[in-house]
């Protein structure tokens, strides 16, 4: 069975927090290799993973995940004031 | 060396690896088929021999291939884990269908299968997820 693909904001949640991968891999459990392919949305993690890193972040799942192409978070925080 | 070009130089010493491993069974098979051990056929097989060795080292050793696909799956993440997962579900695939040409061979030919066959099959056994790995995942 074919999956969808998962895009994430896991590199700009990253920054924001001047995370390295490197850091964030260890805080997840997984290889900092293992992080690059998620930020390049080339791998989609199992639900585990998406829970551990929207712990690290403390925002929900579907803030981190999605299954369309994540909006510019400029654009959200307009469309929330609206 | 960009990315594309690692990516080839890998393939082909895949390539050069598998042939020169193929090359030291088949020499040392048919100078022990012929009986003639001399200097030649010392260095021949060496030689063969040798490529392996010397690509081997280059193509697992220094990408870490090796190291990868012989780890225990509880040091591996689940992105490795499932890497490795299909690697050695294609790799032993393809190794069961050459292992009984292999034997079938041997079998019709009747002749007796030499150490230097189950040496080999060892290897590749070993060899296979590695190869598989580097292959189709780059």
């Amino acid at each position: 069975m074919d999956s969808r693909k998962l895009y994430n904001r896991i590199a700009l949640l990253r920054r924001e927090r001047s995370m390295s991968r490197k850091k964030l891999a260890e805080k997840i459990g997984v290889n900092f290799q293992t992080v690059g392919y998620l930020e390049r949305e080339e791998y989609n993690p199992s639900l585990d993973l998406a829970f551990r890193v929207s712990e690290i972040f403390g925002l929900p799942l579907e803030y981190i995940f999605s299954t369309s192409p994540m909006k510019p978070m400029s654009q959200e925080l307009f469309d929330l004031k609206k | 060396m960009n990315q594309n070009e690692k990516k080839t130089g890998i393939k082909t010493g895949l390539v050069i690896n598998f042939l020169s491993l193929i090359c030291t069974v088949v020499l040392f098979e048919y100078y022990r088929y012929i009986d003639d051990w001399n200097l030649i056929s010392i260095i021949a097989v060496s030689s063969a021999l040798f490529v392996f060795l010397l690509s081997f080292y280059l193509v697992y050793g220094r990408t870490g291939a090796w190291r990868q696909t012989h780890r225990p799956f509880s040091k591996l993440d689940e992105r490795e884990a499932g890497l490795i997962y299909e690697s050695l579900r294609i790799a032993y695939s393809v190794f069961a269908i050459l292992a009984l040409i292999i034997l079938l061979v041997y079998a019709v030919s009747l002749w007796p299968v030499s150490i230097i066959i189950f040496a080999a099959m060892l290897i590749i056994a070993h060899l296979m997820p590695a190869s598989v790995m580097l292959w189709k995942f780059n």
